[in-house]
């Protein structure tokens, strides 16, 4: 309700236009910035040609190289010598006096603001309507450093940082070409911020860069601080376990999804990509896929199948078989079970839940510590709850055991999103194993599969190129050779195809 | 994104769909009606009513093919609005007994094997309650299930071979014509609407991308079902040997019971997963095409909303079957009832088509 007047009161405010009037003008940007109460402006007077032209030059402190203000607007502006015709002065400025790398006129008062916030300074003359604005942003920002949540043994070692444009540059880096877009946008009707949306020409499907285009467009909020909020307003579902977007921290996995035809969301404040439309396949594959040999790749993609089912089903199906298939068992073994639960005195559906509940008590804990005592967590973890539980016949050794590997398994799944609906759907599955066993597991597998299956990011059904089944296949299971796969998008109808074929330089031994 | 975004399913799609209705024959009640006739041959009844269903199939398929329409356009434009409506509460009446008989005979063999202790309207409501939602996702969606699900249920059924190969003996299927090559072809026939869906499937040709797709889909995931039927049928005698085979009811299930995998002595549970989601994915197909049928007959523009109802109707009217035995009956009535009107229907459409093509052509 609150929102819509205080949006047109600010528009209508901003909308005033700059006049001849030198004083007029200047006043219009201190009560733009609330001067003097607000000491983040600063301003300087300026003149040039001994005092016949005279202005004032502002900036937002904290935004601006000063240096570069000096140096490449100030001192050429101080050294003007002849004097330009009558209305000239603005333009000569502009294209041969000042020294930097952008120049802008500005005749509007949201223009004026919108460049001093971004980091440009502004200069006013007098008798002239029109403002020159120059380019001399320089935020603070921290150093490109490693990635902390994708990491990988072999490949690049370099992650996304808070600066939009410095994660423009990584990415510019590894995609040299004219083909790479990058198209801005402005969201938040208050206090805007800009996205930046990146794809390939060519590459991308046109009616998906417009889709794309035209959700971050219909976005009606106030304020977006980020990606991570960007992408709960963009993404296809908001109340469903399955992610339909992807963040990545890794500049050289945003260039390999650039190329796959995919489009990358960037914003300011945001260490990350946002990447659209996403299948299964892309959640399920990891940063290092394309850089592992080939058996190396394909030993890590079963490993990594069999700890997504094992981290999904092994508490429920250990409930369903202890409950209502024991003939499973070997006897052996479940003698040794029954031996352990004899003395335990809840039901094993409460035992599991209630270790599974500890152990994502410890998973958060161990993520909201602070750093200097994380160490503790490992301790009281794995003595208190694992040893002593047992100990205080709380819970029987099996069990931990069963939630330990299930644990574990839930780790190999690096994307944060496809990693919590793993480790809540367990939670899904444990009551609907307590409740009947394999038959209620298996019907609730079909129906999830189904569910599955019917979703769609950005219109790409999820399970695709596998269900439904397009050519090309880049191996989405398991990975072909890299001079099998080729590049082509299997969701695009573009054609940049080229056909790749085994190198035959020198010998192969196959 | 045109290409993706059709709704249309493909070959692989649709011949996961005819997978998913043939091949879990092997697992439900099919191979003890087949014994009872076939005695040790019946392994040949599946191949004998494939044959005898191809024919109309084909003959469907052809005219199908004429007029690039699907079965219920073809029905609607060759008989007229009224006998069109009444063919179509015949499809419906044939696609719905056969769920409700079936998905009942299922909870039983759920009920008698696995979970004697549940109720069996608790197990029926569970099992239907999937396969609504499943349906509810639509064609497409049922299609893009079966196709990811079907690979490994193929392997997981066919490895059990593997595990009871010590029992096997194929010298117990001789004498190879079992009762007598006549009462084979005789019985063969009869029963042949055990494929009988294959008839009704072409009602879906609409939704399948082109005609090619769709002959190739149904006629492998069929030939598929066939192969599996057969075979499964030639394990069963070969292990469980005749006349002692008549006397096992689900032997399938039995199978699976005598299965060992080293010290792991029962495999049942894991066949009990393949064939719980084998059956959702099945009376998904045969909820949808019921829906279909029905809403073709009422002239409804959307079939969706129907599917609850149905799934509602199904569970009630399967309750009303007392126990197995009044539901092998059941179907067997029903599998007898529809061989004829399913495999005459083709010809009694072709005729129809060709007098009004003659018809065309004099006026023409």
């Amino acid at each position: 309700m609150s929102k819509e007047p205080s949006s047109s009161r600010n528009q209508t405010k901003n909308d005033s236009l700059f006049t001849d009037d030198f004083q007029h003008n200047s006043t219009l940007i201190y009560e733009a910035f609330s001067y003097p109460t607000n000491q983040s402006l600063k301003t300087r007077q300026i003149s040039a040609l001994q005092g016949t032209m005279r202005g004032i030059l502002f900036f937002l402190e904290g935004t601006v190289e000063e240096t570069t203000i000096e140096t490449h607007v100030m001192k050429p502006f101080y050294e003007l010598s002849g004097k330009p015709e009558d209305g000239k002065v603005v333009d000569m400025l502009a294209n041969s006096v000042l020294l930097t790398t952008a120049i802008r006129e500005i005749v509007r008062l949201q223009d004026a603001v919108h460049d001093l916030l971004n980091g440009n300074c502004l200069i006013l003359l007098e008798n002239e309507k029109i403002a020159i604005s120059a380019n001399t942003a320089s935020f603070e920002k921290r150093v490109v450093s490693e990635p902390t949540v994708e990491n990988v043994v072999r490949g690049p070692k370099e992650a996304f940082i808070e600066s939009m444009a410095v994660n423009q540059s990584l990415l510019r880096r590894q995609v040299k070409d004219s083909r790479l877009i990058c198209e801005n946008m402005t969201v938040g009707d208050v206090f805007p911020n800009e996205v930046s949306i990146m794809y390939i020409k060519g590459v991308a499907d046109e009616k998906l860069i417009k889709e794309v285009k035209q959700k971050v467009e219909g976005i009606q909020t106030d304020v977006i601080q980020n990606l991570s909020i960007l992408e709960q307003f963009i993404e296809s579902r908001t109340y469903s376990l399955v992610p339909s977007t992807l963040m990545t921290e890794r500049p050289d996995r945003a260039t390999s999804f650039l190329l796959g035809g995919h489009i990358l969301l960037l914003m300011e404040n945001s260490p990350y990509a946002l990447i659209v439309p996403i299948t299964f396949w892309s959640l399920f594959h990891t940063a290092e896929d394309q850089y592992l040999r080939w058996t190396n790749v394909n030993f890590n993609r079963i490993i990594s199948i069999l700890a997504i089912f094992i981290a999904i089903f092994t508490p429920s199906i250990y409930l369903a078989v202890s409950t209502f298939h024991v003939e499973m068992l070997p006897p052996d073994l479940l003698f040794a079970i029954a031996a352990t639960r004899e003395i335990v005195p809840i039901p094993v559906l409460w035992e599991i839940i209630l270790l599974e509940f500890t152990f994502e008590i410890l998973r958060e804990a161990g993520i909201r510590i602070p750093s200097v005592i994380g160490p503790t967590i490992g301790i009281v973890g794995a003595l208190i709850l694992g040893q002593a539980a047992v100990q205080a016949n709380l819970v029987s050794p099996i069990i931990v055991i069963v939630v330990a590997i299930t644990g574990l398994s839930s780790f190999v799944i690096q994307d944060l999103s496809l990693n919590f609906m793993i480790r809540i759907l367990r939670f899904f599955f444990i009551f609907i194993a307590n409740f009947m066993g394999f038959f209620g597991i298996f019907l609730a597998v079909a129906c999830t599969f189904a569910y599955m299956a019917s979703l769609k990011s950005f219109n790409v059904p999820f399970f695709s190129p596998l269900a439904p089944y397009f050519q090309p296949q880049k191996g989405v299971v398991f990975r072909k050779p890299v001079w099998k796969q080729s590049l082509v998008p299997f969701f695009s109808n573009s054609r940049y195809k080229k056909k790749v074929s085994n190198p035959k330089v020198g010998s192969r031994d196959d | 994104m045109i290409r993706i975004n059709n709704g249309l399913i493909r070959k692989r799609e649709l011949t996961a769909i005819v997978i998913f209705l043939y091949v879990i024959q092997l697992m439900n009640t099919t191979p003890d009606t087949l014994i009872k006739f076939g005695k040790n041959a019946a392994w040949v009844l599946p191949i004998i009513s494939f044959a005898v269903m191809l024919i109309p199939f084909l003959v469907l398929l052809y005219i199908v093919k004429k007029h690039d329409a699907g079965l219920v356009e073809l029905v609607f434009s060759l008989l007229g609005k009224r006998i069109g409506s009444f063919v179509m509460f015949v499809f419906f009446l044939i696609i719905f007994s056969a769920l409700m008989i079936n998905s009942r005979n299922y909870t039983d063999v759920f009920n008698t094997m696995f979970y004697p202790k549940t109720p069996v309207p608790y197990l029926y409501v569970m099992l239907i309650g999937a396969s609504f939602y499943i349906a509810n996702r639509g064609l497409e969606n049922i299609g893009r299930t079966a196709w990811i699900l079907c690979p490994l249920y193929l392997f997981v059924t066919y490895i059990l071979i593997f595990f009871i190969l010590e029992d096997f003996s194929l010298e117990r299927i001789y004498p190879i014509a079992g009762p007598g090559l006549d009462v084979l072809l005789k019985k063969g026939a009869t029963y042949s609407s055990i494929y009988g869906e294959s008839i009704l499937l072409l009602a879906l040709y609409p939704f399948v991308r082109k005609f090619k797709d769709f002959r190739i889909g149904v006629l492998y995931g069929w030939m598929i079902g066939v192969v599996s039927l057969a075979f499964f049928m030639v394990i069963y005698v070969s292990i469980f040997d005749f006349p002692a085979v008549q006397d096992i009811a689900y032997p399938f299930q039995q199978l699976t019971r005598m299965a060992t995998l080293g010290t792991i002595g029962h495999l049942e549970s894991i066949y009990l997963a393949t064939w719980t989601v084998a059956s959702a994915i099945h009376f998904s197909i045969y909820l949808y095409l019921a829906a279909f049928f029905l809403s073709k007959m009422l002239k409804l523009k959307e079939f969706e909303p129907l599917l609850l109802p149905i799934a509602g109707l199904c569970v009630l009217a399967g309750l009303i079957s007392p126990n197995i035995f009044v539901g092998n009956a059941l179907r067997e009535t029903l599998i007898q009832t529809s061989t004829g009107i399913l495999v005459l229907f083709p010809f009694i459409l072709w005729g129809i088509d060709r007098l009004k093509g003659g018809k065309k052509a004099n006026a023409g």
